[in-house]
């Protein structure tokens, strides 16, 4: 759906612009010697690779795949060869100030932010091909109570190095809430240098009558997929009066109102009926009584 | 279609009509006696069979904790759905004026009696303590369905008798006048006290025709709410096979089914019985035959729904249910039940041969006890699936099958429904003898001629 909107307003915006497509894109002179401040390592690249996700897939495609938009003049594959013939700073002075289709950057993303997704681009260099060491799966642990009178979900989280048992700091654990179909991301948060953190339940959640929520945590894809229920957290206060309800297959004083209506009514309009045809043959017998013969 | 005639003929063919209509009262012979004798032995055992299950307790039947109904209930169901016969033939069909149905109005009628009679009373024989039955009246709850049945079914039997009383005073009131030292001095006199003075004259024939119609319109809802109640027992519970949205109208349609079989059968009998041949005649049969087509057809449209759909889905434990129908344990009575009440009767009834009294009775009894079956395949294979694995409870608890006892009552209530047409065969004319010989050119003022100036 957005992409067909987005594909719709670069191409209006291409047929403006026909001559762009055919130049080469001019760099200032400044730009070209500027060198990425960002480490080029796996958890950069992971950090851009979230960036690119968001802001540029849509249009570039998944990068290896050539499958982007079909847009004149083309956006480029993030592994192709003139996305890479571009020095970082050329990159970087592209992505901030747009042409024609490619919007600009510089006012929604930071320049950090930049620099990541350049690094994220430049995994696909040839040149950096084997560079990158692909890091086996760490192991996370997730512990949760509720805490602060069902106000707070009281986290822990511990990884597993080596045998060892250490506490898992700086990192985000999502919280989502079971729903009748799959789960709701309601919030992450970030543990502090204990491993500890401390995730506010939204006040304002809307919860079924019953007030209770089930929690489920989990850690990102750096880890071996993980998650802990915290189940049956009373958010609220269950929504039932101090009288029983009133349900099927019950006392009478606790059988439904309509239910009772329903069938009082059938009962006496019937039997109602049926009087009324016993006093027609009482009538009967009376008018035999009067015309004996 | 109602030609007039001089007085002079109508008086004589109306002597022939209350001739012929008042044989079954006084045919005594040894067969009558015989007749009566069997009934009322098999009686008298069914009724030595519940003494004994009163004194010993339900244990001596086939049933469990975990298949709680059993034949008694399948049987219940079955009565309940011949007893709405007389909701069709006396009520819809004589509100639609369909003249053909008329000669079988209080057939249809003593049917209905006798089955929803006895349906009351296979409940009472299934309790453990029927000392206690007052209770469900005392302490009923409102919102159970099983409530809701025996009040409908308390209703309905009413209604029935209403119906069945209503055109009979002025039967009542012609065999007052005209029997007198023809019969028994005390069956002389019921007929007179039961005829509550009926003259005859326009008045009263007004209303009766007024609180007939009342109770023909009445009976509608009635008649739909008992069976559809009764459907509700199964359907108001989760569990496979029963669990089910059609369940009102595929009983309802179910019943017409075994009703309209019985009532042939009924009609069979006093056409040979008492020679009522231009009565029940070949027409009446003939009609009776593509009706029972009709509402086979109407059944196997919900028999479709019921089984194709649930059977393309085969959810984990209606799939268990529906494998054991249909290739499993219950297959030979489930193919039966689907193949003699419902394939075979509308196949062969299609055909005008099949039609004739005789050939018709016998499919139709077939389609009759094809339609026990029925209730018995829709009651006991779903409580033969519990739901849990079974846990501390003996092996046989899962399973069912009848004991002697059990089926000895279940086969008294078919004789006592049939001493109960029989009893009412007997005393009053199978046939409303007024209505009937209004139809053929006869004018009420003849049939009450002595009373009219
Ligand atoms: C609306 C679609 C769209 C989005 C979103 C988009 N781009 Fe582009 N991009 C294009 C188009 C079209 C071009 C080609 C422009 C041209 O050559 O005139 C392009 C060109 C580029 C170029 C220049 C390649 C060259 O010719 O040297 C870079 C670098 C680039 N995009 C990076 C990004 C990054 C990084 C993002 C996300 C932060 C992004 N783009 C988001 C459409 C898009």
């Amino acid at each position: 759906m957005n992409k067909t909107i987005i594909a719709g307003i670069t191409i209006w915006l291409a047929g403006l612009y026909p001559a762009f497509g055919a130049d080469t894109w001019p760099v200032p002179e400044e730009y070209n010697a500027m060198v990425n401040p960002v480490e080029f390592n796996n958890q950069n690249v992971r950090a851009g690779r979230d960036i690119y996700d968001k802001n540029c897939k849509s249009c570039h495609g998944d990068p290896g795949n050539y499958n982007a938009l079909p847009l004149v003049p083309p956006p480029p594959d993030a592994s192709s060869e003139i996305m890479q013939a571009n020095s970082d700073g050329q990159l970087f002075y592209k992505i901030n100030i747009g042409r024609a289709a490619m919007p600009q950057f510089e006012t929604t993303l930071s320049s950090d932010d930049i620099w990541r997704v350049i690094t994220y681009i430049r995994k696909f260099d040839p040149r950096n091909v084997g560079k990158l060491v692909e890091e086996a799966l760490r192991k996370g642990k997730i512990y949760a109570l509720v805490g602060n009178n069902n106000s707070t979900i009281d986290i822990v989280a511990e990884e597993e190095v080596m045998d060892n048992t250490i506490p898992l700091s700086n990192t985000i654990i999502f919280v989502r809430a079971r729903k009748t179909f799959g789960n709701l991301l309601v919030g992450s948060i970030t543990t502090d240098e204990n491993g500890r953190a401390s995730y506010v339940i939204p006040p304002d959640m809307k919860v079924k009558s019953d007030g209770q929520v089930d929690f489920i945590l989990s850690l990102n894809d750096d880890f071996e997929p993980v998650i802990f229920s915290v189940s049956g957290v009373q958010v609220k206060q269950p929504n039932t009066s101090v009288e029983l309800p009133r349900v099927l297959w019950s006392t009478n004083d606790r059988t439904q109102v309509w239910l009772l209506f329903t069938y009082f009514a059938a009962l006496i309009g019937g039997w109602a009926v049926i009087g009324y045809v016993i006093l027609q043959i009482f009538k009967l017998a009376r008018l035999g009584r009067n015309n004996k013969p | 279609m109602i030609q007039k005639k001089s007085p002079e003929e109508a008086r004589k063919s109306f002597d022939l009509i209350f001739h012929d209509l008042t044989r079954s009262l006084r045919v005594k012979d040894e067969l009558s006696r015989f007749w009566l004798f069997i009934l009322i032995m098999f009686c008298i055992v069914g009724v030595w069979a519940w003494g004994y299950q009163i004194k010993e307790g339900l244990g001596i039947t086939g049933m469990r904790d975990y298949v709680s109904w059993g034949m008694y209930i399948s049987n219940f169901v079955f009565f309940v759905a011949v007893s709405l016969i007389g909701l069709l033939i006396s009520s819809i069909m004589h509100l639609l004026k369909i003249h053909w149905a008329q000669p079988i109005s209080r057939v249809a009628e003593q049917v209905a009696i006798a089955a929803v009679g006895l349906a009351g009373l296979i409940i009472v024989m299934d309790m453990g303590r029927p000392d206690r039955f007052l209770n469900v009246f005392l302490h009923g709850r409102f919102a159970s369905p099983i409530i809701w049945d025996v009040t409908v079914i308390t209703t309905y039997l009413f209604i029935s008798l209403l119906l069945f009383y209503l055109p009979l005073i002025p039967d009542l009131a012609l065999m007052r006048d005209r029997l007198k030292g023809k019969i028994p001095e005390i069956q002389y006199k019921i007929y007179k006290i039961l005829a509550i003075g009926y003259r005859g004259n326009a008045q009263q024939f007004k209303i009766i025709y007024h609180s007939l119609r009342t109770l023909m319109l009445l009976i509608i809802p009635v008649g739909l709410a008992i069976h559809t109640v009764t459907s509700w027992l199964f359907a108001a519970t989760l569990r496979p096979g029963w669990d089910t949205t059609i369940f009102g109208p595929y009983f309802v349609a179910g019943a017409f089914v075994a009703g309209t079989a019985a009532v042939i059968q009924v009609m069979y009998v006093y056409r040979v019985r008492y020679k009522l041949k231009n009565y029940f005649n070949d027409e009446v049969f003939d009609r009776m035959g593509k009706t029972l087509v009709f509402v086979c057809l109407v059944y196997l449209y919900f028999n479709i729904n019921e089984f194709l759909v649930p059977g393309y889905k085969m959810k984990t434990a209606e799939g268990i249910h529906l494998t054991e129908l249909f290739i499993g344990k219950s297959a030979p009575i489930f193919w039966f039940t689907q193949i003699g009440g419902l394939v075979l009767p509308i196949l062969l009834l299609l055909v005008r041969y099949f039609r004739k009294p005789f050939p018709l009775t016998v499919i139709a009894l077939v389609t009759l006890v094809a339609s026990w079956f029925k209730r018995y395949i829709i009651v006991v294979p779903t409580l033969e699936h519990p739901f849990l694995p079974i846990q501390n409870v003996p092996e046989h608890f899962a399973h069912y099958s009848p004991t002697n006892p059990e089926i000895t009552i279940t086969l008294f209530a078919f004789f006592a429904a049939l001493l109960i047409v029989t009893a009412l065969a007997k005393l009053f004319p199978v046939i409303t003898i007024w209505e009937y010989a209004e139809h053929h050119g006869v004018d009420k003022k003849i049939m009450f001629n002595e009373y009219e100036n």
